[in-house]
This record gives C-alpha cells, structure tokens and sequence, in this order.
C-alpha cells in the first residue's frame, strides 16, 4: 500500500517536474489598426510658357507643347478620377490644351482642351501609386486669333476619390 | 510511505518550490496598445506608416543557469498589403531584433535575456504600414501573444 502511493506521488511528482521545466509566462496585447480612404494627388508647379511665333504658310500658326511638367498620384480606393478647369475661359480662336501619362490600369481621355468646366482627364485610377507622370500642355492659335499679349491661366486638377 | 521516500518528496517539492518562485515573467503595462490608423500619404508612395508606443512591459528571469527569449505571434494573419510590426526594448544585457513583421508563428523579439533580470518599464512600439493595394480597411483587432521562456 505505502509502495503503491509513494509510486503514485513520485509519478505526479514526475509530472508536476516535467511541466515546470517547461514553464514560461505569456501575455496578450491587443492592437487595433484600420486603413481609412486615402487619394493624394500633386503636380510640378513651375509655371509653363507657351509662345507661339511661327507659321507654315497657308495653315494656321504652328501649336506649341510642354512636357516639363509631371503629376503624381497615390490612392486606395477604386475609381477615382482626375478632372482639371482653367482659371477663365481662353481668348477665342486659342486652344490650352493638356495630356496626362496615365498608371498602368488607369484611363486616359488623351489631349483635353481646357475650358472653365472641369473635364475628366483620367478616370478608373484604382488603389495605385505612380510618379513622375508626364504632363504635356499644347497651346494653338488661328490666325483669327491675332496677337495676344502675355497671359496667364491657372490650371486646377482636382481628384475625386472613389469607393 | 518509507521516510526516505518522503525525505525524497520533500526535498523536490523545496526544489520546485524555489524554482516557481523565480520564474521567468513578462508583465504589459496595458492590455491595449490602441488603434493604428493610416490615413495620410505622400502623392506617388504608398500611404504613410504609423507606430505607437504607448505601452511597456517588464521582465524578471530567475537564478542561472541559461537565458531567455522574448517571442510575438498574433492570433490572425493581417489583411494583405499590410504589416503589423513589433519592436521592444530589450532589458541590459540582452538584444532587440528591432521591428519584427508579426505572423501567427511566434519569432523572437528580444534574445539573451540574462538570468537573475529584473527590468521595467521598457518601451513596446507597434507600427503598421499598408500598400495601396490594401485598399480601405475598418478597424480590426489583432491579439498579441508575448511569452518569455528559454
């Protein structure tokens, strides 16, 4: 009988030793985290001069561009979209013109003639980022349009989140 | 019972007895370490990572022999595209493997805790950072398990 419980005693002994040696203390920490909506977009804001001096004979004065600009563009979300106005409407006969490089995935609506309307100039942007992004204004004149003194248009891009 | 046999129980359960006293501990200042939230970038970039270092922790190790380690799981694996990492001070004498992307498999935070430590109020800094691919994520806990052991 006293065999049987000093066996007994030295196998929860046994037991008792075992998981001390593995004994280790553990605490738990909770973390909350959450992503909200995020649309960021910029562009280079040196100013542009376009001038127009030449002409072929028989067409109207020769367009001019500028690609010296460049836009960037990060978001999270899907669909959103750039849209860009000018300040006032151009002289008539005189055309400000702007194309945005686009993201891979994104669309691109190409060279857009800027009015004082907002127009979509690249849509379906999806949770992307993209740098260095060319922007390339073109300004074109008839020869209706006579001389034009030095002016300024303010161009405004504006990023719409999406969902 | 012999009274060997009892001079025998006797003298393990004063071993175990020293031993459950020196346990090794890790103890958290809070059980919460708030909310990361990511709401800001920089055009071009992915969105802007955050940290927080609202917590601390101590550690006591018992007598020699043998050091001890300081190992992170969480309890669910992050949402893709983002990153829950975990640095901790480490007590003197011991070393930080700095910020440690937490898994659900636990890896080291802090090694060669010396024994006979007894340290406190030693910084936990959390930081998250999500790709845009991540998306928009509402607030999700995640359950971090701290267990110091040899």
């Amino acid at each position: 009988m006293n065999t049987q419980i000093a066996r007994r005693s030295a196998a929860a002994l046994t037991l008792m030793i075992v998981s001390m040696a593995g004994t280790a203390a553990a605490q738990t920490q909770v973390v909350n985290f959450q992503v909200q909506g995020i649309n960021q977009v910029a562009f280079t804001s040196t100013p542009v001069t376009l001038t127009i001096t030449t002409a072929v004979a028989g067409s109207d004065p020769t367009p001019v561009s500028d690609a010296s600009s460049v836009w960037a563009v990060s978001t999270n979300q899907t669909n959103a979209k750039i849209s860009a106005s000018i300040s006032t409407a151009m002289p008539a006969g005189v055309t400000l013109s702007v194309a945005l490089a686009s993201p891979v995935g994104a669309t691109n609506a190409g060279t857009v003639a800027l009015t004082a309307v907002s127009q979509d100039l690249v849509t379906n942007i999806t949770k992307l980022k993209a740098s260095a992004q060319s922007v390339t204004y073109t300004l074109g004149a008839t020869v209706a349009a006579g001389v034009i003194a030095s002016s300024t248009r303010t161009v405004t891009y504006t990023l719409t989140p999406g969902t | 019972m012999k009274p060997s046999v009892l001079c025998l129980l006797t003298s393990v359960l004063l071993l175990l007895g020293s031993r459950t006293g020196g346990a090794q501990a890790i103890t958290l200042s809070s059980g919460s370490a708030g909310t990361l939230t990511i709401n800001a970038t920089i055009p071009g970039l992915d969105p802007t990572g955050v940290n927080s270092s609202s917590t601390t922790y101590n550690v006591s190790t018992p007598s020699p022999p043998g050091t001890y380690r300081i190992t992170a799981r969480i309890n669910q694996v992050m949402p893709a595209g983002t990153t829950l990492s975990l640095a901790m001070v480490a007590p003197t004498g011991a070393s930080s493997l700095g910020a440690v992307a937490l898994t659900t498999t636990a890896q080291d935070i802090v090694v060669n805790i010396p024994n006979k430590t007894n340290d406190g109020s030693l910084t936990i800094t959390y930081s998250f950072t999500a790709t845009v691919a991540a998306g928009v994520i509402a607030s999700t806990p995640r359950t971090i398990t701290l267990f110091i052991g040899p």
